[in-house]
């Protein structure tokens, strides 16, 4: 996290984020980004085998996840990172999506958003898919 | 697809223009055919350059608004990468585009294979571990050939592996054979047959790592004008390209 972010503790507690990709400069440039942005970044994995170990142990309340990864991919890993932890929110970050991959990511409620230099799409979407989590959550 | 997938947009055009006079239901197929062929090489290319770019994009808005000397210095990495990476891509187009823009000029010579494996190696920045056991070994080629064509199938064998990349030489006369052995998931039936097919990527391709599907096709042609050629099976749990070349 910021220097800044910490110092702003005033406000909610910063969303943590798990970020999962296979390429190690995109999650690099991710953290930063986020950390920015004000994210807690809980932890960091290269395909959907070790994003289920790192929810396991971090319990994020959002997870960045690539689609296409070597081992288990992205499509792979969403069930049964659900079935870990029901009200996590997922974002599918990739760099291309054929009507295939949208149709799947509509069907699994996976909001969908392709790579881009620009993290602003990226935090408005974390932020609003946390927030809408959280409202149905509540009773 | 397959029939076409060597062709160069001109000469498939012309094949288009000859079988048009002849059959129109063969002209309308050989129609879809190409642009079947273009959508793929527009999409694979797409793909392939959208990751590292847009992280190069990310990575230097990112470094002029970061302070922090360890951050910006890690950024400042990350950009040098990935434009290499783009910068090797973008090789590698041009190269499946026309080979002739790296035929290399002047004589064959003989060509130490152990320290060519070594150079190539070194010049793919790669982590990943290469043992090579060719003690003695030459080719009769021209340097910049063989520099390329152990690139191009070293890349693959690094990006498509798990473990070990293993290359073996042994002379036969008239040939001299390099085997570059790599384990990791086996490709199936269909990704064996259509890997030197231009631009073609299978599905373990495709899930492991960004790519254009030149490498192995370019190698083989840059062998075949060496007066050698590259082929492809598996031994095993591995899977091994052999280049053969004159010794």
């Amino acid at each position: 996290m910021s220097e800044d972010a910490k110092a702003n503790t005033s406000g909610p507690p910063p969303i943590r984020v798990l970020i999962v990709d296979d390429e190690p400069d995109v999650r690099m440039l991710l953290r930063v980004q986020l950390e920015h942005s004000g994210f807690d970044i809980v932890g960091e994995a290269a395909d959907g085998r070790a994003a289920l170990d790192q929810c396991r142990e971090h319990a994020p309340d959002a997870i960045i996840l690539d689609l296409l990864m070597p081992g288990m991919s992205g499509f792979e890993a969403i069930a049964p990172l659900r079935e870990m932890k029901r009200d996590v929110a997922i974002v599918a970050y990739t760099a291309v999506a054929g009507d295939f991959v949208r149709k799947e990511m509509a069907r699994l409620d996976v909001p969908l958003l392709l790579k881009s230099g620009d993290s602003t799409p990226l935090v408005n979407k974390i932020r609003e898919v946390v927030a809408a989590r959280a409202g149905a959550a509540t009773p | 697809m397959g029939r076409l997938a060597h062709r160069t947009r001109s000469s498939a055009d012309l094949y288009l223009v000859r079988i048009m006079d002849d059959a129109p239901s063969e002209a309308a197929r050989a129609r879809e055919e190409i642009d079947a062929i273009r959508r793929r090489v527009i999409n694979v290319v797409g793909h392939a350059f959208r990751t590292p770019v847009t992280t190069l994009c990310g990575m230097a808005e990112t470094l002029a608004h970061t302070d922090d000397a360890a951050t910006r210095a890690a950024l400042a990495e990350g950009v040098i990468r990935n434009a290499r990476l783009v910068e090797r891509l973008l090789d590698q187009l041009l190269l499946a585009a026309d080979v002739s823009t790296v035929l290399p000029v002047g004589d064959a010579t003989d060509v130490d294979v152990e320290a060519a494996t070594r150079a190539a190696w070194d010049c793919l920045d790669t982590c990943n571990p290469m043992v090579v056991d060719a003690p003695g070994i030459t080719a009769r080629v021209r340097p910049a050939a063989l520099e390329h064509i152990l690139l191009l199938v070293l890349d693959n064998a690094d990006k498509y592996g798990d473990g070990d990349v293993v290359v073996k030489a042994t002379t036969s006369h008239p040939w001299s054979a390099i085997e570059i052995e790599s384990t990791g998931a086996i490709p199936s039936d269909e990704e064996m047959a259509e890997a030197f097919e231009l631009f073609y990527r299978g599905e373990h391709a495709v899930m492991r790592t960004a790519g254009i599907g030149v490498g192995l096709p370019v190698a083989r042609k840059l062998a075949e004008i060496e007066g050698g050629n590259v082929t492809l099976f598996r031994r095993g749990d591995a899977v091994v390209a052999r280049i053969e070349l004159p010794a």
